[in-house]
């Protein structure tokens, strides 16, 4: 896989720094936040950590020890610090509404970046279980993502779990469309019927 | 032309009576699929797809679909299916690692510990095949499970539509349609009772009818069809002496055989 091609404002120093002036920070904010957005695209990226660190992608053989760092620039030798990180994903979760805590009461836990929105993943399931044939029956959270032997739709391969279950509660159960089964442990989501 | 003007007449009134049938099967129809779709509706709300139930739940907000012991049944043989699979990639890695290792021990002359894997590979190779059994045990009780409810669905549809029908031939029944009939004919004796007695069903005064039959007359002649109406009958005179049949015929058998006969015979006369 190719490398993730930065934009040019990537290698421009300022960037890194937090902008006092406030109509110039709201800018700054915006870039890093479509950038942010087209890295995660690329690499398939669902979660990340508060300190930017990927904490999952669709890629199965993605190695992410290896990937073009988001935050730092080695050739320009410049990086953001935590607390602008934290600036940057707090104007994505409030302002743009393009990320979310995975747990708002634990914010450490890492964020998800939607890069699709909740609703547009929401469709992306329903066409896939509506296409084969499969509205009215149960299917399970391993056929649905990971079973090499259905026709898997490309975008559901291997889809992030915290992410599938906040797409089937928040979108496709609040719609009357889905029911989920929980596994036998009781802990995650096992199961869906998508009717 | 009276006929023709009762004609008319009758088939409006008949296009207005056919118009008030479609209209009433219409509603019919209407009401029947409405209760059809209420009946499903709360079924499916119910989670239960066969057997009646008169609760009517529209209306309500429409809360997440109802999942039936059925679905739970098949839900718990797919997570047995999925665990099987997972078992399955499970030792596919380990018998990849075992086969790196084997490969290792031959190059460091470790043939005893190269066996070892190799052993303990083929074991696990074999324990993959036998739970291919299970997997396809597994599916095919998934398989029946879900034909067999579509199976009952479709009785239930086909018990549905045959309420249907009972209750739409209750509606169209034999009597009914007879009587709307009689009506009809009703109808169509007194238009022309009615036409019979004023005598003008087209709307014209009987000279004006008058007129016209003179006018079609001249046009007929204009157009040479009168010639043809008074030749007829001087073909049919020809017709009158057809009394002496069979040498008429001969001759026509003759005159089709002639050319032949002339080419193998000479003439008999």
């Amino acid at each position: 896989m190719d490398e993730f091609q930065f934009p040019k404002i990537h290698s421009f120093p300022p960037m890194y720094t937090k902008q006092p002036n406030s109509t110039i920070l709201q800018n700054q904010l915006d870039s890093w936040s479509d950038l942010i957005l087209s890295y995660c695209q690329y690499y398939k990226i669902t979660r990340l950590s508060l300190t930017g660190s990927i904490l999952y992608s669709q890629h199965e053989d993605l190695n992410v020890d290896k990937l073009p760092p988001l935050f730092d620039n080695t050739y320009i030798n410049r990086s953001v610090n935590d607390e602008f990180k934290s600036s940057i994903f707090q104007h994505m979760i409030h302002k743009l509404h393009v990320a979310d805590y995975l747990n708002s009461k634990r914010p450490e836990a890492g964020i998800f970046i939607y890069w699709r929105s909740l609703s547009e993943w929401g469709n992306i399931i329903y066409d896939y279980v509506e296409k084969t044939g499969q509205l009215g029956s149960v299917l399970t959270i391993y056929e649905l993502t990971k079973s090499e032997d259905s026709i898997l739709n490309d975008s559901l391969k291997n889809l992030d779990y915290e992410l599938l279950e906040r797409v089937l509660k928040k979108v496709l159960v609040k719609q009357g469309k889905a029911q989920v089964l929980m596994n036998e442990e009781g802990t995650q989501i096992g199961g869906v019927k998508i009717v | 032309m009276l006929c023709r003007a009762g004609v008319a007449t009758l088939m409006e009134t008949f296009y207005g009576y056919t118009k008030a049938l479609y209209m009433y099967q219409k509603t019919l129809l209407t009401s029947v699929g409405d209760q059809v779709l209420s009946e499903g509706l709360s079924s499916i709300l119910l989670g239960q797809i066969s057997g009646k139930s008169n609760s009517f739940r529209m209306g309500q907000q429409t809360s997440a679909p109802k999942l039936t012991a059925q679905d739970r049944a098949i839900f718990q043989l797919k997570q047995q299916r999925d665990k099987l699979k997972i078992y399955q990639r499970k030792l596919s890695g380990i018998m990849e690692r075992q086969n790196k290792l084997a490969m290792e021990s031959i190059k460091n002359q470790e043939l005893e510990r190269a066996r070892f894997y190799l052993r303990s590979k083929k074991q696990q190779q074999n324990t993959i095949n036998k739970t291919y059994d299970s997997l396809e045990n597994l599916e095919k009780l998934i398989s029946t499970i879900e034909f067999k409810l579509i199976e009952k669905d479709v009785m239930y549809g086909l018990q549905q539509g045959n309420e249907v029908l009972k209750r739409l031939n209750k509606e169209m029944s034999v009597e009914k349609m007879d009587k709307l009939l009689d009506e009809c004919e009703e109808e169509k004796i007194k238009v022309e009772d009615i036409s019979d007695m004023l005598g003008m069903g087209s709307g014209l005064s009987r000279s004006e009818e008058d007129e016209v039959e003179e006018e079609m007359l001249a046009l007929e002649h204009e157009a040479g069809i009168t010639d043809n109406k008074q030749a007829q009958p001087k073909v049919s005179f020809p017709d009158a002496p057809s009394k002496v049949p069979e040498t008429d015929e001969r001759e026509e058998e003759l005159e089709e055989e002639a050319p032949r006969l002339t080419s193998n015979n000479p003439l008999p006369a």
